[in-house]
């Protein structure tokens, strides 16, 4: 069992809270993405369970274990550093065996096990290399497998792909889930890149200045934010402001500062007369040239008009003027463009795509 | 492309000038002297001769001398790695900012003071009735003295003290540069203190070590100054005979000639070390 509890951990330097009171739960077997922008502490929350940092309060249990008193050398921790760390001096077979040598395993079982990791990580007949003659993603394999190869209780990546161009990098993220399916350790990935954290993981926690905002399956923040940070954290957000004007059960109507009427639909805390914030996803708009082809299902419909037309490929990003708001709309490049710049148009979605955040 | 031909040229004559005269010229002079059968500048007509070179090598008490030299080199040498490297471990990985900075300032301060007033210095620690023999009967009444000044040890002593700087500094400088990740990902990888020591410090900061090892045994090796001060009857060493042929005896051209030989001593050693520096060198 390598569960991992963080219950309650805070760490300060100086003025600055790293972490604040941080309570996760990674399950067995899980890839849990640490989501957030620079400095929010997710590094540090990964070198707590490490080892590296002390934490000023709270406790850490792995597999049930507080591991508070447990030194690093006996954690079991697999961890790959963003830097890779590979030891310059060592070739690729003796970085990945050092884990199992300085365990006093046996010459032949490392060797084996030495092996089967590079054949993991697809790199037969490079251990005899300096880690300095290999790319960067053959780098970022062999930090992976010298992390994995004595098969740590939880393997800890702090942003592994950091380093590597787009291509590469989305190579190299199918890679990294399929290696984790295979061993099936418990994976906790710290990311900047939003899409990483969506692709890879599970489950998300989004940090802001050193706190958990939300955690939850990738859907669920990325369609279910339940506030305006992790609205704009994940992905792109446009936002209406508002006040609750009608009820009931968990059908909202907000009127909009401007007038407009704006229909919610889903659970909420929200009562009559609130101040509320509308958070819209761009691929969850449609477009329309005229209010008779809105599609019929779209109980929101508002007019704008259009500014910009940019063509991304298989998408095509409208962005447009909606009653003095910058309002951004995604369309599969199926149809023919529906509206050119400068052009009146109506924008439209579906009630229960109207997400209320807090601020 | 001619102009800047002319201007590296323009840029490296005064480096090359300035060696000829002050590195070639000179030792270029004392290899001729060296073959010379007598002192230049003095009353006896002098040949050209091998007989310099010959001594060295019919004498035994010069290639018993060149070899306690070398003995002294390598103990000085080995004694400034066991103290430095450890010293510039702590200054490197364990210390930071303010004290750093002020015990890195304690270890280049004795490269300001005058080489002369620091061995005399250590006369007044290490004689009779010195600083260590008073303080050890301040503890210890009944103890025997304890003036080790004109013995072997006051030597070594003097020698590590004047060339122990040199070694934390190489040291000092490789061990910093060595990547904290390295570290943290060993100690990650379940090693504990002695053998990330061992497989990832040592290796990676031995450039360090060795430059310091060869900064310090070179200029040991022909040592006067220390061996002569703190050595007294102990302190004959090639270093103070060749000393004594110019400014004693006036023998110039033996003196000439023994220096040569120790520096093609030298010079040799280094050479056999050369495979096994460059191994390690290259996985920088
Ligand atoms: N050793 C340290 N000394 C002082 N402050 C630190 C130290 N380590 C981290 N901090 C501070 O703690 C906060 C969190 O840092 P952390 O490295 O965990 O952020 P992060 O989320 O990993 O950021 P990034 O995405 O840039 O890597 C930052 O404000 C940082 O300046
Ligand atoms: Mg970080």
């Amino acid at each position: 069992m390598s569960t991992v509890e963080i219950r309650g951990v805070s760490k300060r330097y100086g003025s600055v809270a790293a972490l604040d009171d941080v309570s996760l739960e990674f399950a067995d077997g899980e890839f849990f993405g640490l989501l957030g922008p620079s400095g929010s502490g997710k590094t540090t929350l990964l070198r707590s369970i490490a080892g590296f940092v002390e934490p000023d309060r709270g406790s850490i249990h792995v597999g049930g274990e507080e591991i508070a008193r447990v030194p690093i050398y006996r954690r079991d921790i697999g961890m790959v550093f963003q830097n890779y760390a590979l030891f310059p001096h060592m070739s690729v077979s003796d970085n990945i065996a050092f884990g199992l040598s300085v365990r006093g395993i046996g010459r032949e079982e490392i060797r084996a096990r030495v092996e089967d990791a590079l054949k993991l990580v697809r790199l037969e007949g490079y251990g005899e290399r300096r880690p300095r003659q290999l790319s960067g993603g053959q780098q970022q394999r062999v930090a992976l497998a010298r992390a994995v190869v004595s098969r740590p209780r939880v393997l800890l990546l702090d942003e592994p792909l950091g380093a590597l161009d787009k291509n590469l990098r989305q190579q190299m993220q199918i890679e990294l889930k399929q290696i984790q399916r295979l061993v099936g350790i418990t994976t906790v990935l710290v990311t900047h890149d939003q899409e990483e954290a969506l692709t890879l993981s599970d489950r998300i926690a989004v940090f802001n200045q050193g706190r958990v905002i939300q955690a939850g399956t990738p859907g669920e923040i990325y369609d279910s934010p339940r506030s305006a940070f992790v609205a704009d954290f994940m992905g792109e957000a446009n936002f209406f402001i508002g006040r609750v004007a009608r009820r009931q059960g968990d059908e909202m109507q907000i009127v909009l500062d401007d007038g407009a009427a704006v229909m919610a639909s889903g659970p909420s805390r929200l009562a009559e007369n609130a101040a509320v914030r509308l958070v819209v996803r761009p691929e969850k708009m449609s477009i329309s040239a005229s209010e008779a082809s809105i599609p019929p299902h779209h109980a929101n419909r508002l007019a704008a008009t259009v500014e910009q037309v940019v063509f991304m490929g298989s998408s095509i990003t409208y962005r447009l003027n909606c009653a003095g708001a910058e309002v951004s709309v995604y369309q599969q490049n199926q149809d023919p463009p529906r509206a050119a710049e400068g052009g009146a148009v109506w924008i439209s979605w579906r009630a229960t795509d109207t997400i209320p955040v807090d601020d | 492309m001619a102009r800047q031909g002319r201007s590296i040229f323009a840029l490296t004559v005064p480096t090359f000038l300035w060696l000829t005269v002050a590195v070639v010229l000179p030792i270029t002079v004392m290899f001729y002297f060296s073959f010379l059968s007598a002192s230049p500048f003095g009353t006896k007509p002098a040949s050209l001769t091998l007989d310099n070179y010959a001594t060295f090598f019919t004498k035994d008490f010069y290639s018993f001398l060149a070899w306690r030299s070398i003995k002294l080199g390598l103990l000085v040498a080995a004694l400034c790695a066991l103290i430095g490297f450890p010293a510039a471990l702590v200054l490197s990985h364990r210390l930071s900012g303010y004290w750093r900075e002020a015990l890195l300032l304690l270890v280049i301060l004795p490269f300001w003071s005058n080489a002369l007033i620091r061995i005399f210095a250590w006369t007044m620690v290490l004689r009779e009735q010195g600083l260590v023999d008073q303080a050890v009967h301040a503890v210890l009444p009944w103890a025997p003295s304890v003036g080790i000044l004109y013995s072997y040890p006051a030597i070594v002593i003097g020698l590590v003290h004047s060339f122990l700087p040199y070694m934390i500094l190489t040291c000092y400088i490789s061990l910093q540069a060595i990547d904290p990740s390295l570290v943290d990902a060993a100690r990650g990888l379940g090693a504990r203190d002695h053998t990330i020591l061992r497989r990832i410090i040592l290796p990676l900061s031995f450039p360090g070590l060795a430059v310091g090892a060869i900064l310090t045994f070179v200029p040991v090796v022909g040592a006067f100054m220390e061996p002569r001060i703190l050595g007294g009857r102990q302190g004959i060493t090639m270093g103070t005979v060749i000393e004594d042929q110019f400014t004693e005896v006036f023998n110039w051209p033996l003196g000439a000639a023994l220096s040569f030989i120790l520096l093609g001593i030298v010079l040799a050693i280094l050479a056999l070390c050369y495979p096994l520096l460059r191994a390690r060198f290259r996985l920088g």
